[in-house]
């Protein structure tokens, strides 16, 4: 019986019960500064996008069409700030996590790699951070269920 | 690796949120410490053997060969 109660308030805690104030407040920080990564990309984007369309000739296409790898820098350096400021389990879920979308991501490139050889459209470079960004995703819900 | 921290916890009538809070871990931490499914470093252990006053072996249970199907699996 005391095991069943166990079992339950472990899903109780889980799945209801709130995190403490400061992983709270560290969770909101995280949304602000990852909310405002993806504005700023999203906003970049589109103005080198329409750029690009206006200004076909130009030799500075190469150097203006980067210009989306500043946000993502910024992007990047948000997800290691929540990395660092982590508890030890929670950095523990994530390089697992990380872990598995390498893994899932890899086997899907090379699958594809290998199909692309029997005869299958090329796809665009783009398709590869989909991959990873999925694989991660999946791997964070799968991992974090272990814990 | 099992450990007593329920039981010290309920002893002192505090929440895995309170536990969690005076360690500076996530109460998802203190859960799955709790169930067992994740051994804390030695640091941590340290911590939560000096926030009950007890030496780390009477908090975290040691035994040989009872390693796997934890965290190490």
């Amino acid at each position: 019986m005391e095991s069943v109660l166990d079992i339950m308030e472990s899903i109780l805690y889980t799945y209801c019960m709130d995190e403490t104030p400061s992983q709270r407040r560290l969770i909101r920080r995280h949304r602000l500064e990852a909310g405002a990564a993806i504005f700023v990309y999203g906003v970049v984007m589109v103005g080198v996008l329409v750029w690009l369309r206006t200004h076909p000739e130009s030799s500075w296409r190469p150097i203006l069409g980067l210009t989306p790898i500043i946000p993502l820098a910024f992007g990047g350096w948000v997800v290691i700030r929540l990395y660092r400021r982590s508890d030890e389990l929670l950095k523990r879920i994530q390089v697992e996590a990380l872990a598995f979308g390498f893994v899932v991501s890899a086997a899907l490139m090379i699958t594809y790699g290998l199909l692309e050889t029997a005869g299958f459209p090329k796809i665009s470079a783009w398709w590869f951070w989909v991959a990873m960004g999925l694989g991660w995703v999946c791997g964070r819900i799968v991992i974090a269920r272990r814990y | 690796m099992r450990n007593r921290l329920r039981v010290l916890r309920a002893e002192r009538r505090w929440s895995q949120l309170d536990l969690a809070e005076r360690l500076g871990v996530s109460r998802q931490t203190i859960n799955a410490l709790e169930n067992s499914r994740y051994d804390p470093s030695l640091p941590l252990a340290f911590k939560i053997a000096h926030l009950f006053g007890l030496p780390i072996e009477q908090v975290f249970l040691f035994k040989e060969g009872e390693q796997e199907g934890t965290d190490n699996e």
